[in-house]
C-alpha cells in the first residue's frame, strides 16, 4: 500500500508586489506544475533534476512546508491538503526533511546533542533526561563516538560529513514513515557521498521508513532509489525503476542528465548527447513542451506547439519522440 | 618543456592554537600545454598549495620553504607587485564561486575592460571593451553581454565570464579551485568542455583542483593526489585510473558512486586526520587496509616508478 499519494500538485508563486499587480505586471512563477507520484512503504523515489525542475519544492509541498496551489497530498491514507497546523502537528514527527546544508540547518550556538535531543521534548515523546540518553545512542548510532564527547560540540566544531550525520540524527529520532532528503549530500565530498548515503539506507530498512531523495546527481541516486522521477520545470518528464532508466532513458533531457555525469572509467559507453544552455525561468515557460528548446531532437512544430502528456504503465515518458533503443 | 616546477614546498599555517602545516614537502612538475588535476579530500591542502602559486594565499598561511619555479623564475621571492601583474597576464585564476569575485554594481564590460587596462593590454578603454566582448564570444557568451550586470546572469554564465577574464590575457597556466562545484550536472559538463576545448586552442596549461576524482579523469593529462597535506600519488591519468599504486588512490577511485560501474556502497573507514597532530609514520595507515609494520613507525618517501611518483612503504 502506498505511504504517500500525490496527484496533480502544484505550487504557483505570484512575483510582484501591490504596484506591480495594480499595473497589471504581475508574473506567476509556476515552481510545480501538475506532478502525481506514489510513493510505497519502505520504496525510495529519487526526484532528479537542475535547479528550478521544482524538486525541492514538490518536497516541502507534500510535506506542507508549503501550501499547495492546487492537487491532492494522501499521507498514509489522510488527505492532508487543506489539513490544519495543529492537526498537521501531530502528524508532523512521521515526516522529516533534512537538507542540503547542515550548516544552515542548525543552531550555531546549540550543542549538537541537544538538537538530536530537542524533537523528542518538542513532541512530547520523552522528558530531557530519556532525550538525552536517547540522543547519546544516536550519535552513537551515526558514527560520531565517543558519544558524550560530541554530545557537547557545537556545529562549527565538527566537519561538513559530521554535520550532515547530526542532521541525520536529529531527524531520525522520532522514527520517522517518510524522509525527505534534499540533496543531503551535494555540499560533501564526493568520497564522503556513500557513507552517508549508506546511512540513510541502514535507517530506512531498520524503519520501514519511505523516502524521497532530492538530487540533481543521478550516481546518487542510482545509490539508494528504487525508482527515479526527473522533473523539468515543474513537470515530471520521465518515471520508472532506476536501472531501467539509467540504461534505456525515454526523455532527451533523462538522456542528456547521464550524458554530462562524470565517470572514471576509461572509455566508457556514455551517450552522447549533449545540450545546450539552461533551464528556463519558471515565470517563461516554453509553449508545447517545456523542454522543446534545449532539445537536440526537437525539429517539428509539434514539439513547440502541443506539450506531451505523460503516457505508460511502470515507465512512463513525456515526449513526442520518446527514444528507442 | 617544463612551464612550472614545484620544489619540495612547505606552507604552514600559524595560528594561536598552534602550527598546522597545510601543504608538506610538496613537488611537482606541469608541463607546456598540459592538464594537471590534484585530486583530494577537504582539507588535504590542494586549494592551498594550488593559491599559492600565483600568490594567493590567505593569512596566516605562509610559505615557509621550498621554490616555486614559474617560466624560469622562482615565484616564492617575487614581492606582491611582480605577482600581482604575472596574475591575470600570465597565471589565470577560476574560483569556485563566481558571485564573490564580481562586482555586483558594475556592468561585465567595465571590469573586464579595467583587468585589461591594468595589465596595459589595451591603448583606450574602447579596445579594451572590444577584447571584452571577443573574450565573451570564445566562451559562449554573445558580446554585447559586457554591458551586463553579473546577476542578470545564470550561475553558469557568470563562471563562463570568470572563465573569460582568467584566459582573457592569454594566460600560460589556468589554475581552476572547484570551477563547477556550485553548479548543475548539465552546466557542469559544458564549463568542462569549454575549459577543456581553451586549453588546446590556447596550448595553454591547466592546473584543476577537485574533489571529484571522475571530473578530473574526463579532462586531464596527469593527475596528482593529495591526502593530509601530503601528495601521495602523481601519475599519467590513464596509469593512476586503471592501476593505482596508492591504496589512497584505490580507496579514492572506489569510493565515488559512478553510473558506468557495478553499483557498490564502498567507503574509506575511519576519517582524515586533524593536521594539528598527524598520525606517526604514514598518515594514510590508521586507515589503510594494506598497513604493515613499517608504515606505523616510518614517514614513506616518494619512489619513482615506471613514470608515476608514489610515497608509500609497498612501493620501498
Amino acid at each position: 500500500m502506498a505511504l504517500l499519494e500525490v496527484e496533480d500538485l502544484k505550487k504557483y508563486f505570484i512575483q510582484g508586489d501591490l504596484v506591480d499587480r495594480l499595473l497589471r505586471r504581475v508574473r506567476t512563477v509556476k515552481a510545480v506544475d501538475g506532478v502525481t507520484f506514489k510513493l510505497g512503504k519502505g520504496e525510495t523515489l529519487a526526484l532528479v533534476g537542475e535547479s528550478g525542475s521544482g524538486k525541492t519544492t514538490t518536497g516541502k509541498l507534500v510535506l506542507r512546508l508549503l501550501e499547495p496551489t492546487g492537487g491532492r497530498i494522501v499521507f498514509d491514507g489522510v488527505d492532508i491538503t487543506r489539513m490544519k497546523e495543529g492537526e498537521l502537528r501531530k502528524l508532523r514527527p512521521r515526516m522529516q526533511m533534512i537538507y542540503q546544508d547542515p550548516y544552515a540547518s542548525l543552531n550555531p550556538r546549540m550543542e549538537v546533542g541537544r538538537a538530536i535531543a530537542e524533537p523528542l521534548v518538542v513532541h512530547g515523546r520523552a522528558s530531557w533526561s530519556e532525550a538525552r540518553r536517547e540522543a547519546l545512542e544516536m550519535l552513537e548510532r551515526v558514527g560520531l563516538t565517543p558519544a558524550k564527547d560530541f554530545y557537547r560540540r557545537r556545529p562549527i566544531q565538527l566537519s561538513g560529513g559530521q554535520r550532515q550525520r547530526v542532521v541525520i540524527a536529529r531527524a531520525m529520532i522520532l522514527k520517522p514513515n517518510l524522509l525527505v532528503a534534499d540533496e543531503p549530500v551535494s555540499m560533501i565530498d564526493v568520497s564522503m557521498r556513500t557513507s552517508i548515503l549508506k546511512l540513510l539506507l541502514d535507517f530506512k530498512k531498520e524503519y520501514n521508513m519511505s523516502m524521497i531523495m532530492i538530487t540533481h546527481d543521478l550516481a546518487v541516486a542510482r545509490l539508494v532509489a528504487e525508482r527515479v522521477a526527473v522533473m523539468y520545470l515543474g513537470k515530471i518528464v520521465e518515471m520508472g525503476p532506476t536501472e531501467d532508466i539509467l540504461h534505456n532513458p525515454s526523455h532527451p533531457y533523462t538522456e542528456a542528465l547521464i550524458a554530462a555525469a562524470p565517470t572514471i572509467v576509461p572509455r566508457a559507453r556514455k551517450p552522447r548527447l549533449r545540450i545546450k544552455g539552461e533551464i528556463a525561468d519558471p515565470s517563461r515557460i516554453p509553449s508545447g513542451c517545456r523542454f522543446h528548446p534545449r532539445c537536440p531532437y526537437s525539429d517539428s512544430s509539434k514539439c513547440i506547439e502541443k506539450e506531451p502528456q505523460l503516457r505508460g504503465d511502470s515507465r512512463i515518458v513525456a515526449c513526442h519522440y520518446p527514444l528507442t533503443r | 618543456m617544463t612551464l612550472l616546477r614545484i620544489e619540495d614546498l612547505n606552507i604552514d599555517y600559524v595560528t594561536l592554537r598552534g602550527r598546522l602545516r597545510a601543504v608538506k614537502s610538496a613537488s611537482l612538475t606541469l608541463g607546456g600545454g598540459e592538464w594537471l588535476s590534484i585530486v583530494g579530500e577537504s582539507g588535504s591542502g590542494k586549494s592551498t598549495l594550488a593559491m599559492s602559486i600565483p600568490g594567493l594565499l590567505l593569512p596566516p598561511g605562509r610559505i615557509t620553504s621550498g621554490r616555486i619555479i614559474f617560466r624560469g623564475k622562482d615565484l616564492t621571492s617575487m614581492s606582491g607587485e611582480e605577482l600581482r601583474r604575472i596574475r591575470g597576464s600570465e597565471i589565470g585564476v577560476v574560483f569556485q564561486d563566481p558571485l564573490t569575485s564580481l562586482d555586483p554594481l558594475r556592468t561585465i564590460g567595465d571590469q573586464m575592460a579595467e583587468a585589461i587596462m591594468e595589465h596595459r593590454s589595451a591603448s583606450s578603454k574602447r579596445e579594451a571593451l572590444e577584447m571584452a566582448s571577443a573574450a565573451l564570444e570564445s566562451v559562449g557568451i554573445p558580446g554585447d553581454r559586457v554591458k551586463y550586470y553579473p546577476h542578470q546572469l545564470s550561475g553558469g554564465q557568470r563562471q563562463r565570464v570568470m572563465i573569460a577574464m582568467a584566459v582573457m590575457l592569454k594566460p600560460k597556466l589556468l589554475i581552476a579551485d572547484e570551477p563547477t562545484t556550485a553548479l548543475d550536472v548539465i552546466v557542469q559538463a559544458n564549463i568542462m568542455r569549454l575549459l577543456k576545448s581553451l586549453q588546446q586552442r590556447m596550448g595553454m596549461s591547466v592546473m584543476l583542483i577537485t574533489h571529484d576524482i571522475a571530473l578530473a579523469a574526463e579532462v586531464s593529462d596527469r593527475i596528482a593526489v593529495m591526502y593530509a597535506a601530503e601528495i601521495v600519488e602523481e601519475g599519467p591519468i590513464d596509469q593512476v585510473i586503471e592501476n593505482p599504486l596508492h591504496p589512497y588512490t584505490e580507496a579514492l577511485i572506489k569510493s565515488t558512486p559512478d553510473l558506468w560501474r557495478e553499483k557498490t556502497l564502498y567507503t574509506i573507514p575511519g576519517n582524515p586526520p586533524d593536521l594539528r597532530s598527524p598520525p606517526r609514520g604514514c598518515r594514510f595507515h590508521p586507515r589503510c587496509h594494506k598497513a604493515f609494520e613499517p608504515c606505523k613507525a616510518k614517514e614513506p618517501r616518494p619512489t619513482r616508478l615506471r613514470g608515476r611518483t608514489v610515497a608509500c612503504h609497498l612501493y620501498g
